[in-house]
């Protein structure tokens, strides 16, 4: 053996003395615990004809079609990605997605619904035409919801659908069927989605008028938190050379490029532009251009972002960050964020991170963090969280 | 076997074997955070695949090989980030780890390596598994085994010492 493997083996072999604190053991089983009642919950719930309900709450009591998202995927206005859902039968396997291996941006996966039977209390059927049940990218400002439909095994059936909090009483309405869908974001009245073409992804638009028309031509960068975003009916987006940051008034207005760099959250008038150092942060007034530097710490290339009107939130390395938008005041939530991929979004008052297993919500006027068994997703007013099979979409 | 004793044999399996099962994936991953995260996650999947898992009489073996898999496919750090390895204190006492930890550079061209190459190198020369059994334990070719650890290797020599060469020396003199 040569003297360097010896050196490794020696290296190695130092570290296996590191035994656990109690505190690092209380809280790994305590995860650990939760975690298989939670992935055997879901097997069981993949495995049959679950009843699912939306529970509206703040005065919108009307059944509801959602589904449970089971690691879905939403950051506030940006895209995310599906991935497959289920841990193998062999947990030598997989289970764990790695977002670069499917190809798809920083945060997704797991997007296994539940099913909601058709004249289940409270609910509505949610099962969709294409035999698939329908999978929520996330939630917009205005309570929309944006998904896709998926299959037991993760299987997308490439449609994207829309269900508003005005036909919740109805089926959720397929949009288009573009090819590679993989995030979506938007409102009752616009939404936007990527599509694969032979130019790589370029961003879709459909309005009112019900026609989808592509954003400019320079593409779209499939990143996640850095590629699209969607607010009063502005879109903002990253190219997909992932270098200039483009603006579009709804889906009919000219595209201008706004900026160099990555888009890294929009709340309507401000876009949040990350440079290529990642410590190198703008935000910038859509309507005047005005800049003005907001730094931040060095963040890894897995680092979530997610704006809000008063807030703007970074979630890197298991730590979350909210940062006041005007004075840029900076607090730490003191809580780990749960483990796995993740979604970071964010509404008027609450900051929600979610792997689908598990959430972490931050309030942001008591600056109090609580965690949550589930899916939890914020945007402008309203709040989505799911326990077991049911969801609650809040108004805050 | 009922569930309910299944539960009670994963718990005790669990509660006997957590402070190995987390020294190894801090072998594997060097840094307390993501040997936290990765015996937990093997120790979920582990959990949740106890009733099916027909390898009954080595369990550790299981998650053990568990966690090189998920650190060899699928575990990648960010690239800005800098987690810090430190010798555990533990180890400090003995002289020959002393001499080790003098190695400068050693531990960060460590550090620095693709999880899937740092997989290969524990799994070869912590456990001293062969090439063949570190592919099958990987779910790899011997081929990838090989070259993945030849190329460690190659790395750690040129993330070592700016003068590789007095790292060995001091070795030498450490040992003789």
């Amino acid at each position: 053996m040569e003297d360097l493997e010896r050196l490794v083996e020696g290296r190695l072999r130092a570290l296996d003395g590191t035994d656990p604190s109690e505190e690092v053991r209380a809280r790994v089983l305590g995860r650990v615990n939760r975690q298989v009642a939670v992935r055997r919950r879901r097997r069981r719930v993949a495995g049959t004809v679950a009843g699912a309900s939306l529970v509206v709450a703040g005065g919108f009591g009307v059944p509801a079609l959602l589904p449970a998202l089971e690691d879905g995927a939403f950051n506030g206005t940006a895209p995310v990605a599906i991935g497959s859902a289920d841990p193998d039968d062999d947990p030598l396997l997989g289970g764990y997605d790695d977002p670069e291996e499917s190809g798809s941006p920083g945060v997704g996966g797991a997007t296994d619904g539940d099913e909601t039977t058709p004249g289940a209390a409270g609910g509505l059927g949610r099962n969709l035409p294409t035999g698939k049940t329908l999978s929520v990218f996330g939630i917009g400002a205005d309570g929309t919801v944006l998904g896709t439909g998926v299959g037991p095994k993760g299987r997308s059936d490439g449609t994207l659908w829309r269900a508003d909090l005005d036909s919740l009483l109805g089926a959720p309405v397929p949009l288009a069927e573009p090819k590679g869908l993989y995030a979506a974001a938007g409102s009752a009245d616009l939404s936007v989605w990527p599509e694969r073409t032979r130019d790589g992804f370029q961003l879709m638009c459909q309005d009112t008028a019900g026609t989808p028309v592509q954003l400019g031509a320079a593409g779209v960068a499939r990143r996640a938190s850095l590629g699209f975003h969607v607010d009063q009916g502005h879109v903002v987006w990253t190219d997909r050379t992932g270098a200039r940051v483009w603006s579009a008034k709804g889906c009919a207005g000219k595209p201008t490029e706004l900026t160099d760099g990555y888009a890294a959250g929009l709340a309507y008038p401000y876009v949040y532009v990350l440079g290529d150092d990642t410590t190198d942060l703008h935000r910038v007034h859509l309507e005047t251009g005005e800049s003005e530097d907001r730094s931040l710490p060095p963040v890894s290339k897995n680092a979530l972002f997610a704006a809000a009107e008063n807030t703007f939130s970074v979630a890197d390395d298991r730590k979350l960050t909210v940062y006041d938008a005007d004075t840029w005041q900076p607090h730490t939530v003191p809580d780990r964020l749960p483990q796995g991929k993740a979604t970071l979004s964010a509404g008027d008052t609450t900051v929600a991170y979610t792997t689908g297993d598990e959430s972490l919500l931050y309030d942001t006027t008591s600056n109090t963090a609580t965690t949550h068994d589930g899916t939890a997703y914020a945007n402008g007013p309203y709040v989505l969280t799911r326990e077991g099979d049911a969801f609650t979409l809040q108004r805050k | 076997m009922r569930g309910g004793d299944l539960d009670r044999q994963f718990d005790d399996f669990v509660a006997n074997r957590f402070p190995a099962l987390y020294r190894y994936a801090y072998v594997l991953t060097g840094n307390q955070h993501d040997a936290e995260d990765l015996v937990q996650e093997a120790l979920t999947r582990t959990g949740v695949a106890w009733g099916r898992i027909r390898r009954k009489d080595d369990p550790e073996g299981y998650v053990r090989t568990t966690m090189a898999r998920i650190m060899a496919n699928r575990w990648r750090r960010p690239k800005l980030e800098h987690l810090v390895p430190g010798v555990p204190e533990t180890a400090a006492d003995d002289p020959g780890l002393d001499r080790v930890h003098e190695i400068d550079g050693l531990d960060a061209a460590l550090g620095s390596l693709p999880p899937r190459m740092r997989a290969v190198l524990v799994l070869r020369y912590f456990e001293q598994l062969s090439e063949e059994e570190t592919a099958r334990a990987l779910g790899c070719s011997r081929g990838t085994v090989k070259s993945q650890a030849s190329r460690a290797l190659a790395k750690l020599r040129a993330g070592m010492l700016d003068d590789p060469e007095r790292a060995l020396m001091e070795d030498r003199r450490g040992r003789s």
